[in-house]
């Protein structure tokens, strides 16, 4: 138990991050236990997707340390991050549009590509998250569900020692959306953070949120007990109300 | 017959190239206008072996695939560092034109203007693979290794990483692809593919002058692919043959002397501009989508909106 405190999946420690002046985060720690699914919640420009983007070296943080189980990520490509078993899914989907759903699935495999074992567990994943009726189809003639969870997918073969979702229920329609809720909730030794606008998916999956606004943690607790403080909704939905968080929820609600 | 057979082996050495080329674009989304200068590197690096050293052919083939291989190096490390595409064409276009210079300036080595002539003909185990029969047969070995070898490529661990790049290099990347990596090896591959098709030119043609390596080849090489239809199996092979077919049957019609130039050149660009107009995917291209279209519909269509 110490040495997971000591050296937990993922640490976020002090960091910064501006855009031409402007502090898109400030100061942000995050300790990742691997105690459940922790969401990352916040209003539009809460600097959430930044700080996924700062843990994945997609950015470089202007301060600050990210580490994972005591291997320090910071200033790291974000293909060796990938190789230190910290993986990450997108918002925008970013699939290889034109390979094929098992194709996707084998990106970065290398040599264990061919290996029997590598394509029983391909089969295994794809059949989980309902994609194995698609696996010749080309990601970009997929439904906008069977997308998402081809992103999903794209990233569990991997085995990921700790695993970053951005967004991973958004737009789904209701069985894909289950499928992904079963496959997450099932690995439940997998470190998993995840960016979510919808409090009903935050609730489903999520035992732990953290709060972003204006790029700093103002609140981190149980979900249960966040998302029940009247502050903090309110930054949710817009103080006074009108803002585009709220109507964006409105949609999400649908 | 030795016509038909300078046109069967330079055919089958365009084939070469435009495999080469289609490794580079279908495979890795490269564009490189520098592929005709390869082709030169090959044809100069097997006259030098054959005139200065041995005159096997084995060799030859070896010696230039490294000597492309290696040349490539220096254009596409400084080419790559800039991920846009755009670059590359560029950079590659440089090159070319340096290189160029090179075979057309460098006397003491290249020859200059004049070339290279005189060198013996290739062996293989001491058996001469003279132009003709035997030419055309080793011809087509390599050309069968060539295609294979880009088709295993291709359909490799390493072929789907670099396919994946070249859909979207930072989610290739997330996944743990080191996709400037696999650029680099994927067009040190290619030109040396493509320095293979130099060697065939020189045992073909007995002569080698700066004049065949031009801008104008890489040219007519990226027209095969884009008329064969790129990343396809057979796209380049088909583009290879048919705009090596269309010139040399050309040359068979009776036109009056004054105006064959002219003719040949109107034929051949419009024959290319009908099959732009008929198939703009390519001969060979679109065929798997087409197919892929009458899947059934279930699987574009999108259901409902957001539910959660």
């Amino acid at each position: 138990m110490s040495e997971i405190q000591n050296n937990p999946p993922l640490q976020v420690v002090g960091a910064s991050m501006s855009f031409g002046g402007v502090k898109v985060l400030t100061d942000v720690d995050v300790t990742i236990d691997g105690d459940g699914i922790v969401a990352l919640v916040g209003p539009n420009g809460a600097g959430k997707t930044t700080l996924f983007n700062v843990i994945c070296g997609a950015l470089k943080p202007t301060h600050g340390e990210v580490s994972s189980f005591g291997e320090t990520l910071s200033g790291l490509s974000a293909e060796a991050i990938a190789g230190h078993g910290v993986y990450r899914t997108f918002q925008d989907l970013r699939l290889f549009r034109s390979l094929s759903v098992r194709e996707n699935v084998c990106v970065g495999l290398g040599r264990t590509l061919r290996k029997r074992s590598t394509i029983e567990k391909v089969d295994a994943l794809l059949e989980e998250l309902d994609l194995a009726q698609f696996e010749k189809v080309r990601a970009r003639d997929l439904a906008h569900g069977a997308a998402k969870l081809l992103t999903v997918a794209r990233v569990l073969i991997h085995d990921p020692k700790v695993l970053l979702l951005d967004e991973p229920g958004a737009g789904m329609d209701i069985q894909s959306y289950e499928r992904l809720a079963a496959a997450l909730k099932r690995r439940t030794d997998l470190p998993l953070v995840l960016v979510e606008h919808n409090l009903d998916t935050v609730r489903d999956l999520a035992s732990r949120v953290v709060f972003l606004d204006g790029g700093r943690v103002i609140a981190d607790g149980p979900t249960d007990e966040i998302l029940s403080r009247d502050d903090l909704a309110a930054v949710y939905f817009g103080r006074g109300g009108g803002s585009g968080v709220a109507t964006d929820i409105a949609k999400d609600r649908e | 017959m030795a016509y038909f057979e300078t046109v069967v082996v330079l055919g089958i050495a365009s084939i070469i190239l435009a495999v080469s080329l289609d490794l580079l674009i279908g495979v890795a989304g490269l564009f490189s206008a520098a592929v005709g200068v390869f082709y030169g590197v090959g044809a100069y690096v097997a006259s030098l072996i054959w005139l200065h050293w041995t005159s096997d052919l084995v060799v030859a083939l070896i010696a230039a695939f490294i000597a492309g291989g290696l040349l490539a190096i220096p254009f596409v490390v400084p080419a790559l560092r800039s991920k846009k595409d755009v670059t590359f064409v560029v950079a590659s276009l440089a090159f070319a034109s340096i290189v160029g210079e090179v075979f057309a300036s460098w006397n003491s080595v290249t020859g200059g203007y004049t070339g290279l002539y005189g060198f013996p003909i290739a062996t293989v185990f001491n058996i001469q693979i003279s132009p003709g029969l035997p030419l055309v047969i080793a011809s087509v070995i390599l050309v069968v290794i060539v295609i294979a070898g880009k088709e295993l490529l291709a359909r490799s661990a390493w072929g789907l990483d670099l396919r994946a790049t070249r859909d979207d290099e930072r989610a290739a990347s997330s996944l743990g692809v080191r996709g400037s990596w696999l650029r680099i090896q994927v067009a040190v591959v290619a030109s040396g593919m493509a320095a293979l098709a130099g060697v065939l030119y020189a045992a073909q043609v007995g002569y080698v002058d700066p004049s065949s390596f031009t801008l104008g080849e890489s040219e007519l090489i990226a027209a095969m692919v884009v008329l064969g239809g790129l990343g396809s199996f057979y796209g380049p092979v088909v583009g290879a043959i048919l705009l090596t077919a269309i010139p040399a049957g050309l040359t068979f019609v009776t036109i009056d002397p004054a105006y064959l130039g002219l003719i040949e050149q109107t034929a051949f660009g419009l024959i290319i501009v009908i099959i732009i107009v008929v198939r703009p995917e390519g001969i060979m291209g679109g065929l798997g989508r087409v197919r892929a279209r009458l899947r059934p519909l279930e699987i574009s269509r999108r259901r409902g909106g957001d539910s959660v």
